[in-house]
């Protein structure tokens, strides 16, 4: 026995000095490092792109590479993916522990964040600033613009693209479609023939109605009708009876309204199904081995005549906190930090890197050799476009029409409410709540 | 000197106290005055003492996710308890290998409602799913279906992984109850000539009341929390087809920033639940 415990202590002896010698020497690192970080600014920076988001690996690196580059700022980052960040958001504002830095969507989740003050208006940082000047496209801060402020910077463009599956359009002897006549017959031909027409969940079915819609209307029309100037009438009308009509002929898959984007873009991937309307972040989820038989075309007009519409805006922007716009200092280096993620390099990366086709940014320059070929093809299609709006639900309607917007379009689809019923009932909502950014 | 203790003995329970109200009774009663507002979350709240309540009150939506959340708890009381108390019995006869399946059937309950949820959302993909497949296999493919935005299906389909996540708690529950029963009592009855049915309603039933007055209040309080299977597998849809009362006042919550009315809604869900266990209690009492 006391052999045995004599041959413990000298194997632990040893183990305990090496490692409490290793613990002296982190904690001499640590002063070190500590010297340094005391003289540092510290940013609390809160964002969603990380774990599955497409732009997590562009954005979570530009923000740990600006914290290295930057021995002066100590960035301390939190991260909620995706919708998680709205309760994250909300939940440390209200209890006056906001982040300094942060990105959200635009006015329809931020407007309270505007009215409140929480994030100041930085018009005056924007237009003393000459590096940003012409660096985003038009209407890039109508999102963020309330009342005559601007509250943030866009870092994220969003927009829908038609994509058939040419393969499968010949196989079953089907035209392309160009106008909605044509797009009726090819999905009465494919359900015929067994196939399920559109790989789509409930929201691409809404996006096809809004371009249904938007293709009689201008941007100014479809600021009109969600300040509740102009109400709606016909033309909501008659796209919500198209997409009715579409849902009763069976374009859409079984199970559409509870399906995930991604789920809805595999039968594409599977040859399922030959066309496809989605939000472009969708798009690096496409099967690399059936790009060649897949084209980006224009959505099919309402009637002849109509211009070929778009549907596109900008969706994420990055704030600062109204404590760090308060403190000089800080201010200073959340504005860096804002202009950073922002910027043409993190745009063009995430282009490249990233497969998402981000156009909040003009300046951006992507090396087409780099980048996935649907990309270029959506470039070229967001090009050639017309007529470029903007999604209702993504800028132009207050919060709380958003959250009675889509259960009303899912129930239209059902086949719940009429298409006139639809039309009143919106009308009400938007009286109810008009959008009241544009007020002075 | 018994005062003394008494003192002493007070003193001791201060802590537990102070934490039971700090986090028990404070969060209930700040639920009870925020359901009294009107709240975004970041604005300054609104005192509209009933407004909440009267809106409930007309809400078609509030019915509906009630009615779904009573036909929970009746799948759990013509489903989950049966079927917990069958396993349980099941055991209780001491079959071979009765150890490895106790823990088998109990395996559920530890597992995460994700992966749960993860797993019933393959089963019932429409087009994918194991259950159309196996459906259309076997010569039954007119019976496939859109499982979660069938009318007729969802409200079940969205249930099921909940029934089947807590039957092995029931199970556990009532397996503890038989234990209890006096082996003279069970042996009484055979000798008197019982047969299985006789003795199961007659004998075991009665004898583990107490232990199926939990089940039934713990069942009920279960089915009125849920909101995660709904949340995972529709998320309340289509057009709030599948909500229960939880995903209701979760989704007005933390969805639609609607914090002062989804606390009116908690506070009536648990004046229901406090009501629905007092008629339990009552009910099995007087039996």
């Amino acid at each position: 026995m006391g052999k045995k415990s004599l041959l413990y202590s000298l194997l632990i002896i040893p183990v305990l000095l090496v490692s409490a010698c290793q613990q002296e020497e982190a904690a001499e690192e640590g002063k070190t490092d500590g010297n340094e970080q005391e003289d540092a600014l510290t940013l609390d920076v809160l964002h969603s792109f990380t774990g599955e988001q497409p732009q997590a690996p562009v954005i979570e690196p530009a923000f740990e590479t600006f914290d290295e580059e930057h021995s002066d700022i100590n960035l301390q980052i939190e991260t909620a993916g995706g919708n998680d960040i709205e309760q994250v958001l909300r939940t440390q504002v209200s209890a006056d522990d906001a982040p300094d830095v942060f990105t959200h969507w635009g006015m329809r989740r931020s407007e309270s964040y505007f009215q409140n003050g929480d994030i100041p208006d930085i018009s005056e940082l924007i237009e003393s600033d000459s590096e940003l000047e012409g660096m985003f496209r038009e209407g890039s801060y109508t999102p963020v613009t309330y009342q005559g402020g601007v509250f943030g910077l866009p870092i994220l463009s969003y927009s829908y693209h038609f994509i058939v599956n040419t393969e499968m359009f010949e196989e079953y002897e089907v035209s392309v479609p160009t106008n909605y006549d044509e797009l009726k017959e090819a999905v009465t031909t494919f359900q015929e023939n067994g196939v399920i027409p559109f790989a789509a969940n409930n929201h691409s079915a809404r996006y096809m109605l809004l371009n249904l819609f938007s293709q009689h209307k201008t941007q100014e029309e479809m600021i009109e009708h969600a300040t509740g100037e102009e109400p709606f009438g016909d033309a909501l009308y008659t796209a919500a009876e198209r997409v009715q009509e579409l849902a009763e002929l069976g374009a859409f898959p079984d199970g559409y309204m509870s399906m995930e984007s991604a789920q809805a873009v595999q039968l594409l991937n599977a040859g399922q199904s030959p066309m496809y309307y989605q939000m472009d972040w969708t798009l690096g989820h496409l099967d690399e081995n059936q790009m060649e038989k897949l084209d980006i075309i224009p959505f099919p007009l309402a009637s002849d005549g109509l211009p070929q519409t778009t549907i596109s805006g900008n969706g994420q922007f990055i704030y600062m906190s109204n404590e760090a716009y308060e403190d000089p200092d800080k201010r200073e280096a959340a504005w860096e930090l804002m202009k950073k993620i922002a910027s043409p390099e993190i745009g063009r990366q995430i282009i490249e890197e990233a497969s998402v086709l981000d156009l909040s940014n003009s300046e951006v320059e992507f090396d087409e050799s780099n980048v996935n070929p649907i990309l270029v093809e959506a470039f070229e299609d967001q090009q050639s476009a017309e007529n470029i709006v903007p999604s209702y639900d993504e800028e132009l309607f207050a919060s709380e029409v958003e959250n009675e917007y889509w259960p009303l379009v899912d129930s239209l689809l059902l086949g719940d409410i009429t298409p006139q019923e639809f039309v009143d009932e919106m009308n009400n909502i938007i009286q109810e709540y008009p959008n009241v950014q544009f007020d002075e | 000197m018994v005062q003394q203790n008494r003192w002493t003995l007070s003193l001791f329970a201060i802590p537990t106290l102070l934490f039971y109200l700090y986090f028990f009774i404070s969060p209930l009663t700040n639920t009870l005055f925020d359901s009294f507002v009107e709240w975004d979350g970041i604005s300054d709240k609104v005192f509209i003492f009933l407004n909440n309540y009267m809106e409930i009150l007309q809400d078609p939506v509030f019915y509906s996710a009630l009615l779904n959340s009573f036909y929970w708890v009746a799948l759990v009381i013509t489903v989950q308890i049966p079927i917990g108390f069958f396993l349980a019995y099941f055991l209780y006869q001491k079959v071979k290998g009765f150890r490895i399946l106790r823990t088998v059937y109990f395996i559920p309950v530890v597992t995460s409602s994700v992966a749960i949820a993860l797993i019933f959302s393959f089963i019932y993909d429409p087009i994918f799913g194991l259950l159309n497949n196996t459906l259309n296999i076997i010569g039954l493919g007119h019976l496939t279906t859109d499982w979660l935005a069938n009318p007729v299906t969802a409200v079940t389909a969205v249930a099921l992984p909940f029934v089947w996540n807590f039957i092995g708690l029931m199970m556990i529950i009532l397996y503890s109850g038989l234990q209890t029963v006096p082996d003279e009592l069970i042996e009484a009855g055979e000798m008197d000539g019982v047969n299985a049915r006789q003795k199961i309603v007659h004998i075991i039933l009665p004898s583990i009341k107490p232990v199926l007055t939990i089940c039934l209040v713990l069942g009920v309080t279960y089915a009125f929390k849920q909101f995660d299977y709904v949340l995972l597998l529709t998320n309340g849809g289509p057009v709030h087809l599948t909500e229960v009362s939880g995903s209701y006042m979760y989704n007005q919550g933390f969805s639609e920033n609607n914090y002062g009315y989804g606390n009116a809604i908690a506070i009536t869900m648990m004046v229901i639940v406090v009501g629905l266990a007092f008629i339990i209690n009552k009910v099995l009492k007087e039996d």
